[in-house]
């Protein structure tokens, strides 16, 4: 419930046009043409971009705003990275002075976390868009991973505020009227321990705006501007009816679930969190307000973050398969309590603000789950499990740095097994191929196998969790962020749960070190990283899973036959 | 003596086997083009193709040159026709088929099945041998287990085994060894390893184009035996070629190892015959767009070449990760939108056309065989864009009453009228298509204007001169014969091979002798193939690409390299990428380059068609008009059109739009203000007004 102590965020609800005025199939045509604009911009990004964390992980959010802020388009990546991009635009615009401080050609840098949602690594580039009239049409922005931006360790799971975590850059333009600001361009090569990756990628960035502009330029000159903010606001209005109509279907109601974090990467003790979703006609409403306080360690997640959590909840839930905009948020609002865990106040540490947010989206879903258990599926290993590797080239002496999530199983739901696949929050990330990164990491792959009885059994079982087994032929680096380690993945409607999470390093003396979370650890040549992702819930009473199909899963070895006979006596 | 030259092109399609025959008077140049259709006929379609033969009124005897398209593998792999496969893989990674890359592209979808593997994972071994990514062996291959693993994929009825080892690429010698001894402890069984297809790095995509591959061999085997065996008996004894993916023809020996290359022949000779005319024609630079049934398919043709690539899957879309094979394909964006996409009305009232097809059965409402769903033909009809009186070439009365009823539902849901909602219909069914012609246009980094469109197929034409409007393209052209097109491409195809080996290194001096060694070996490789084959060393023509990057980068950028690799080239080589790469890009980077892999062609002649143009013949346009009607252009407002006869246009012959051409295969939509050409191969040519 909202009390004084709380804050209510709501979508834009500004508007700048007549919807009924608008033809709905230009409204379509345009629709399209700002969907092109934004997968064009994706497009030159991950093609130009230096980085693998962007170009394969797509560690990166592109999207295209109008002058109030509202998202008119944002190409798929990862998902947790939807609708937040409005709080770093504005930001970015203020601290620079405002809209009448912009020009043609001016590029700007922004990367307080408070802002973007993210952790300092996650850049923005912001492009405002003219027409050649000077009319400021809008925004294209690009938010990316960078692979090191000067914190005290290239990844961390241990800082203590946000200063510790990477160089700030709080709205400033590297270019001006067009021109390269060689300042601050200077200040971004020295601030980072891959340099090169970094110019690169800052480059891949700005030439990705620039791309969406002209695109954006183009849509806007077609149509003429008021044809354009017409179909807009019906473009709008469409995926608020869209999104409303799910949530007319959940019986009204508060449900409230639970989660828990594993450490805050500081102290080891757990963080059980709670977040309760309110249904009442049309409208939904996501509760935060309940968190734990604000942690030492950097667990916290600034509120856009938390924002874009419940809004992509809510939008893969309700959002018909549609790439999302404004409109798709205007029927949920979120409720955050400063000085918590989900509404972190600076100077909180917050480099891994990702993982309350990514379980929170499944915590969501759960509390969905007491409504209308058959719309959503049991947790997933409930982590993206990434890993940096870094160091320096034995042969080269280099400077290098890497960084990946892993898949894990993903739950099971009412009609299907699960798969094995990256966390939800990073489903359009495609796994690197071994062979590509064996070629460019000093590592051989051990093992590449699916973790037998991973996976919560159910009438519909959970999907595996898998071994990676990573043998290092040079001295390096590693940070760990496995969470997840300690609870088991949730089952639904009487589905079995599923083996969570691990991580450890086999020292070439045979020692075996957990590492969870880990910072700057040591990893000599010949040790092995063991990475053992979690398996998916099941979902439905094991004892209605058919014979068959036990049969089939015992022959391919997901299972063992004693797992089988545990769980599946009906197959015997 | 004989003093024609006979080509024949086969095309077997889902429903229909097509035939396309050119009589060449070798003295005049002069063809005589016979064309011909008969049902496709399976489990045995190479009944087909001699019945299409027959009716035709063509004896294979006297044929001289036959190239033969097919669907069968692309059907045995979406219908789940192949064979039971077993797959070996180095030891610790059988599960990489099935994890895959992990990735869900519909990520809104909270219950997404991942595309089940080929291989369940009781098919997929292990044996144990490492190589490096330089093809270092780290481990020496262990065959000891090998006997074990074939017993019980024999006892499990498998009928192929793929074998996919990490590295292969970069050293082949582990599966080489595993192959030949499956060949030794089981001689009947089909088998393939991953380095024979393709030589490029990333071991889920190799190895789902090994299991692929293996999937179905047998049957395509079989097919492919009996084509030839069945043209022999009819007295066949001229040479027969088979459609490939990019844009080649093969001999029947070559495609039998690896039959998967056959895989997206069909849309392939359609773009390398846009190609072909473009060369023809003097356009070299093409957009061109096949409109059928149930897709449109885009290609995009630059210095009259052909794009190939080898990053192809198939059943990937917006649900689906679909399944990757890595063979040469040919650069293409596949929408579903064509003829008989349906139009539907969302629950939030937006209108949408495609994917869903009404396909031949039902049909569009219009073919009054009881569809009632509104197609994008039934609008075409509607706006009198078809002649409702000529429809389908007069083969089909078209049944108004239907078509009006099913774009009434549309109109309702709509809340406007039938013609808003037809109107509607076409101006989204076009907007998918610029959608997909700009995917491979200003998506790749070209802009449409600098290009022409090329539009066949059934529907093409219909669309084409308002999507040229859309892209700022100054002009299409509607090849004669736009409905049997690709069948024409077939005939105007080179024997043609695309090898592709990943190999890193970098531009420094020095680099030079071992990137043209590779070319060399690789070149090598090709003449041996062709020389097996019959075919000369100096009838060979090789293209050299290089796969460049900057390094750090992922994807690359081709750069064709004329003339040997040395040191003092390799200056201009890297010149050669940064302008590729700023061209495409919009920026260069100081940053080093590196050379990726290679993309090597081998192509030779084998008796293509040679086209010769007539001369004008005076005739004004008028002597091809057969009356005039009532059209709506959608954006271009309703207009009295002239309507011509496309079996009396002829060369030299010129009008300006707003007109339709009809012929029993085509309708072509000329726009007001569009001006139309006859070119000495009955082309026709619309430029627009801008």
């Amino acid at each position: 419930m909202p009390t004084s102590n709380t804050v209510l965020h709501r979508a834009g609800a500004v508007r700048t046009g007549d919807p009924a005025a608008a033809d709905p199939v230009t409204t379509e045509v345009i629709r399209h043409a700002l969907n092109s604009a934004a997968n064009q911009m994706k497009r030159a990004l991950v093609r130009t971009a230096f980085s693998p964390v962007i170009y394969e992980v797509l560690d990166f959010a592109v999207a295209i705003y109008d002058p109030e802020m509202r998202l008119l388009a944002q190409a798929p990546s990862l998902p947790m990275f939807m609708g937040t991009l409005n709080f770093c635009v504005e930001e970015a615009v203020r601290n620079v002075g405002g809209t009448e401080n912009l020009f043609p050609g001016d590029m700007i840098m922004y990367n307080w976390p408070y802002g973007t949602g993210s952790h300092p690594q996650d850049l923005a580039v912001v492009n405002p868009v003219f027409l050649d009239d000077g009319e400021l049409i809008g925004y294209t922005a690009i938010k990316g991973h960078w692979l090191d931006i000067a914190g005290k360790d290239p990844y961390c799971t241990d800082t203590i505020d946000v200063f510790q975590e990477g160089t700030i850059y709080p709205g400033v333009k590297i270019y001006k009227k067009g021109e390269l600001n060689d300042d601050i361009h200077r200040m971004v090569i020295a601030n980072s321990r891959v340099p090169k990756f970094v110019a690169g990628d800052l480059n891949a960035q700005v030439v990705g705006c620039r791309v969406g502009a002209t695109a954006f330029r183009e849509v806007v000159g077609r149509f003429g501007r008021a044809e354009f903010l017409n179909s807009v606001e019906n473009m709008f209005d469409h995926g608020e009816r869209v999104v409303r109509s799910y949530f007319e279907k959940i019986p009204d109601g508060r449900y409230v679930a639970s989660g828990e974090m594993d450490s805050d990467g500081i102290s080891d003790e757990p963080i059980p969190f709670e977040i309760a979703v309110e249904v009442k006609g049309s409208d939904v409403r996501i509760d935060f307000s309940n968190a734990p306080e604000s942690r030492p360690g950097p667990v916290n997640c600034p509120v856009p973050s938390t924002i874009s959590c419940a809004r992509v909840a809510i939008t893969m839930l309700a959002g018909y398969g549609e790439a999302p905009h404004e409109g798709h948020f205007r029927a949920i609002e979120v409720v955050t309590r400063p000085g918590t865990m989900f509404h972190p106040l600076p100077p909180a540490p917050c480099f891994l603000y990702g993982w309350p947010a990514d379980q929170a989206i499944e915590v969501i879903y759960k509390a969905i789950a007491a409504a209308l258990p058959e719309a959503v599926p049991a947790q997933s290993g409930g982590c993206i499990c990434s890993v940096v590797w870094w160091g320096t080239r034995e042969k080269t002496g280099e400077p290098w740095a890497d960084g990946s999530p892993h898949p894990v199983g993903q739950g099971a739901w009412k009609g299907g097994d699960g798969g094995t696949m990256l966390h939800i929050s990073e489903s359009a990330t495609r796994f690197s191929p071994i062979e590509v990164w064996e070629a460019k990491n000093p590592w051989l792959m051990d093992r590449l196998a699916l973790r037998q009885d991973s996976g919560g059994p159910g009438e519909w079982r959970g999907g595996a969790g898998v071994d990676f087994f990573f043998r290092m032929t040079e001295d390096i680096y590693i940070t760990t962020v496995v969470e997840r380690t300690r609870n088991a993945p949730w089952g639904l409607s009487g589905g079995g749960f599923a083996v969570p999470n691990g991580a450890a390093v086999r020292f070439p003396d045979g020692r075996l070190v957990p590492v969870p979370k880990t910072t700057r650890l040591a990893v000599p040549k010949g040790a092995v990283l063991e990475l053992a992702t979690g398996g998916g819930g099941g979902y439905g009473d094991p004892k209605a899973r058919p014979r068959e199909a036990v049969l089939a899963d015992l022959e391919a070895g997901y299972i063992s036959e004693e797992f089988a006979r545990e769980h599946y006596p009906q197959a015997f | 003596m004989s003093t024609k030259t006979i080509r024949v092109a086969t095309d077997v399609g889902g429903t229909f086997t097509d035939l396309v025959c050119f009589e060449t008077d070798t003295a005049t140049g002069e063809s005589r083009v016979i064309t011909a259709k008969s049902d496709t006929t399976p489990p045995n379609f190479e009944q087909g193709v001699l019945n299409v033969l027959d009716k035709g009124g063509v004896d294979p005897s006297t044929v001289d040159f036959l190239a033969h398209g097919t669907t069968v593998v692309i059907n045995a792999l979406t219908e789940r026709k192949g064979v039971k496969v077993g797959l070996i893989t180095t030891e610790g990674f059988r599960d990489s088929l099935e994890i895959a890359r992990g990735n869900r592209p519909d990520f809104f979808n909270l219950h997404y099945r991942k595309p089940e593997p080929f291989v369940p994972r009781y098919l997929r071994r292990e044996l144990p041998g490492r190589m490096s990514y330089r093809g270092e062996e780290m481990r020496p291959l262990d065959l000891s287990a090998l006997p074990a693993i074939l017993a019980d994929f024999r006892a499990d009825g498998v009928e192929a085994v793929a074998v996919c080892f990490l590295h292969a690429y970069a050293n082949p010698a582990h599966e080489r060894a595993a192959l030949d001894e499956i060949r030794r402890l089981w001689p009947e069984v089909a088998a393939v390893s991953s380095h024979q297809i393709t030589r490029e790095w990333r071991e889920y995509e190799r190895s789902s184009t090994a299991v692929l591959s293996a999937y179905v061999q047998p049957t395509a085997e079989r097919y492919l035996t009996r084509l030839s065996d069945g043209l022999s008996a009819k007295g066949f004894a001229g040479n027969l070629f088979i459609m490939q993916s990019n844009c080649g023809v093969d001999s029947v020996e070559s495609v039998s190892k690896i039959p998967i290359t056959m895989v997206e022949s069909g849309p392939a000779s359609g773009f390398w015959g846009a190609a072909e005319l473009g060369r023809l024609i003097g356009e070299p630079n093409v957009l061109a767009l096949d409109i059928g049934g149930t897709t449109a398919k885009c290609s995009l043709i630059e210095d009259g070449r052909v794009r190939i690539m080898t990053d192809y899957w198939i059943e990937r879309d917006k649900r689906s990760a679909g399944y990757p094979i890595m063979v040469p394909v040919v650069d293409l964006v596949e929408i579903g939108n064509g003829g008989g996409s349906i139009a539907w009305v969302d629950d939030f009232a937006k209108l949408h056309v495609g994917p869903q097809s009404a396909g031949a059965m039902p049909g569009p409402a219009a073919y009054g065989r009881g569809g009632t769903s509104a197609t994008t033909t039934d609008a075409n009809l509607w706006l009198g864009r078809i002649n409702r009186d000529y429809f389908c070439g007069g083969s089909v009365v078209a049944d108004m009453k239907a078509a009006e009823a099913a774009l009434k539902a549309v109109g309702d849901r709509l809340g406007v009228s039938v013609t808003e909602a037809a109107r509607g219909i076409i101006r989204i069914a076009n907007n998918n298509m610029v959608n997909a012609l700009k995917l491979v246009s200003l998506n790749r980094g070209h802009d449409p204007r600098d290009f022409t469109l090329v539009a066949f197929g059934g529907g093409g034409a219909m669309h084409a001169a308002a999507l040229a409007a859309e892209l700022g393209v100054a002009k299409v052209v509607i090849p004669a014969g736009a409905s049997v097109f690709s069948a024409w491409g077939m005939m105007m195809s080179d024997l043609r091979r695309d090898f592709f080996v990943t190999h890193l290194a970098d531009l420094k001096t020095g680099a030079a002798a071992e990137i043209e060694a590779l070319y060399a070996e690789t070149e090598k490789l090709a003449l041996d193939q062709f020389a097996t084959e019959g075919i000369a060393a100096g009838k060979v023509r090789f293209l050299r690409y290089g796969k460049f990057r900057y390094q750090n980068q992922e994807h690359t950028t081709e750069v064709l390299l004329e003339g040997p690799i040395t040191d003092a080239r390799l200056g201009a080589i890297e010149t050669a990428f940064h302008e590729a790469y700023e061209r495409e890009y919009t920026y260069r980077l100081a940053a080093p380059v590196e050379l990726v892999g290679i993309h090597l062609v081998a192509a030779a002649e084998v008796g293509k068609l040679e086209m010769k143009a007539r001369p004008p013949s005076g005739k004004p346009a008028s002597a091809a008009l057969k009356g005039r009607r009532s059209v709506d252009y959608a954006l271009d407002g309703i207009q009295d059109a002239a309507i011509y006869d496309g079996d009396k246009l002829e060369p030299g012959m010129a009008f300006a739009g707003p007109a339709v051409v009809e012929d029993s295969g085509t309708t072509v939509v000329v726009h007001p203000g569009n001006r139309v050409e006859i070119d000495g191969y009955g082309n026709i040519h619309i430029r627009l007004k801008n």
